[in-house]
């Protein structure tokens, strides 16, 4: 389970989560030297009008779907980002009520204990691989973490009106030139959701844009965190998704499954009141 | 790293040009992509119209779970239900269609299901998992989807018919027409049934979009101790 306490988190628990990530990183590895050998072979093929580019396309050597958009479909490596404020704590732009909501966090009370979602922008910050699968008017990114799923309009739809706020919120994409932007709004706050494993917390009025640009050999990823009640200006991060071989014989994407044994929910009590927004009604205290 | 960067652009342009020729085999193939759902099939016996031809294994299975109310029933723990009870469920679910893969996301515990279009195998040797390991492959205008290594904890609907680990399912995806999609799916368990059984369904189209979903929250059966261990 990813949810353990963050202190654990940072320290010595740091390096087993990241093993089966460096497995993943050799298997590229290996598999980039085959494809090296097929470099000659495939370099004439590089060249026939099939592979060329859409007209109108900005970026070059990129996939792109038939509609012409670049195509963010693949197998990727998530850096694992269980503090967003590592080394620049001093940097974060709380508000009072965010920087008390930090502090007075208690690493017991992480929502993923759970096995609630964990919401947006934490959801992209797990150590566990992510497909995405593109189709003109969807991007699916399915998660190996909890084997759960975002699907992501990208007709240019608005917002939901008048709807309940929830784990995931409700998030729309549309294309600024080859950047595919993602707008999500109307997340539940703590108790349900954190920002990170770290407990940055967030209220109801979250606001996340994430940016996703495909190049050659990775996506250039970055998320602004717009919470004015908690952050008193836009926080912003950025980071690579990398491409990720299966490992032969294996599926891109393992079954994983929170609630399977999961022994702890009959110890999770709750110490502190919910700091955030909602109520946090329904949950016992 | 020029061969590195070398491989990379092969790869990119080996890419492009597969996705061109599966494009226009793509194009010969219904399109199944969108938002679908069964009828609500809370027992197959219901579907198939007389009960599901147990053994007395299966029969035992069922009848005890039968008598536990639902509170052995997997999906009260949050557990995931499986590939067919997915669909079974009165929950619409949204099929997402490449020439490589297909997907499945189910509102219903807000979980997929992956249909390998590739040509892959299944493999030999495989620890179950909830959902199995399914491959799908184009028979005409049918998708016809091939499911193993499926765990023996999942209920086949929530009537409580039971299945062990040496489940095999086949399912068939005929678009009959714009608004619909004939459903199948063959259930062959020798360890509890005495011949395999075939349910149809018609998945309808929605207008509508997959919408979220939380088993977990409020969970207070577990929480507080209502549902036994089993």
């Amino acid at each position: 389970m990813l949810s353990l306490p963050s202190n654990l988190l940072l320290t010595g628990y740091t390096e087993i989560m990241f093993e089966p990530i460096e497995m993943r990183k050799n298997s590229l590895h290996i598999a980039v030297a085959l494809a090296a050998l097929a470099w000659t072979a495939t370099a004439l093929i590089a060249q026939t009008p099939a592979a060329k580019a859409a007209p109108g396309a900005e970026a070059k050597g990129i996939p792109r779907t038939i509609d012409g958009k670049p195509d963010f479909s693949g197998l990727y490596n998530i850096p694992y980002t269980p503090n967003m404020a590592r080394g620049k704590e001093a940097d974060v732009p709380y508000t009072e009520r965010g920087k008390q909501a930090y502090l007075n966090h208690d690493s017991k009370d992480d929502p993923t204990a759970n096995c609630w979602f964990p919401g947006v922008p934490r959801i992209m910050q797990s150590p566990y691989p992510a497909q995405i699968i593109q189709s003109p008017g969807y991007l699916a990114i399915l998660f190996e973490y909890m084997t759960m799923f975002r699907s992501i309009p990208l007709d240019g739809r608005p917002h939901a009106a008048n709807m309940d706020p929830t784990f995931m919120g409700d998030s729309v994409g549309h294309w600024e030139g080859d950047t595919l932007v993602v707008d999500t709004v109307n997340l539940k706050d703590a108790p349900w959701t954190w920002l990170d494993t770290a407990g940055h917390q967030h209220s109801d009025a979250l606001h996340v844009t994430e940016r996703f640009r495909r190049l050659p050999d990775k996506i250039d990823y970055e998320f602004t965190v717009d919470d004015p009640k908690m952050y008193s200006k836009p926080w912003t991060h950025a980071r690579p998704l990398t491409p990720l071989k299966p490992t032969a014989g294996l599926p891109e994407l393992l079954e994983y499954n929170c609630d399977e044994n999961n022994r702890d929910l009959k110890h999770l009590i709750s110490t502190k009141p919910a700091l955030g927004g909602q109520s946090g009604s329904g949950e016992p205290q | 790293m020029q061969v590195l960067r070398g491989s990379i652009l092969a790869g990119v342009a080996l890419s492009a040009l597969c996705s061109v020729l599966q494009a226009q085999a793509q194009s010969k193939v219904p399109d199944l992509s969108g938002v679908w759902q069964a009828p609500y099939t809370n027992n197959l016996a219901t579907a198939l119209g007389h009960e599901l031809p147990m053994n007395a294994t299966g029969l035992a299975g069922f009848k005890a779970n039968r008598d536990s109310n639902e509170a052995y029933d997997p999906s009260s723990s949050c557990l995931p239900v499986g590939p067919a009870r997915g669909i079974q469920a009165p929950l619409p679910f949204q099929i997402v269609q490449t020439p490589n893969l297909i997907i499945i996301l189910f509102e219903y515990q807000r979980t997929y299901r992956l249909i390998y279009m590739d040509g892959r195998e299944h493999p030999k040797n495989w620890d179950p998992e909830w959902f199995g390991f399914s491959t799908g492959k184009w028979e005409d205008d049918t998708l016809v989807v091939n499911t193993s290594w499926m765990n023996d904890r999942t209920w086949l609907d929530t009537a409580g018919h039971i299945h062990s680990d040496k489940l095999k399912l086949t399912e068939r995806f005929r678009k009959v027409s714009p608004e619909t999609v004939k459903w199948t799916v063959t259930f062959d368990d020798p360890v509890n049934y005495t011949e395999p059984f075939t349910i149809a369904r018609d998945l309808t189209k929605q207008d509508t979009m997959i919408m979220s979903y939380s088993c977990e929250e409020n969970e207070k059966d577990r929480r507080e101790h209502h549902l036994p261990e089993k």
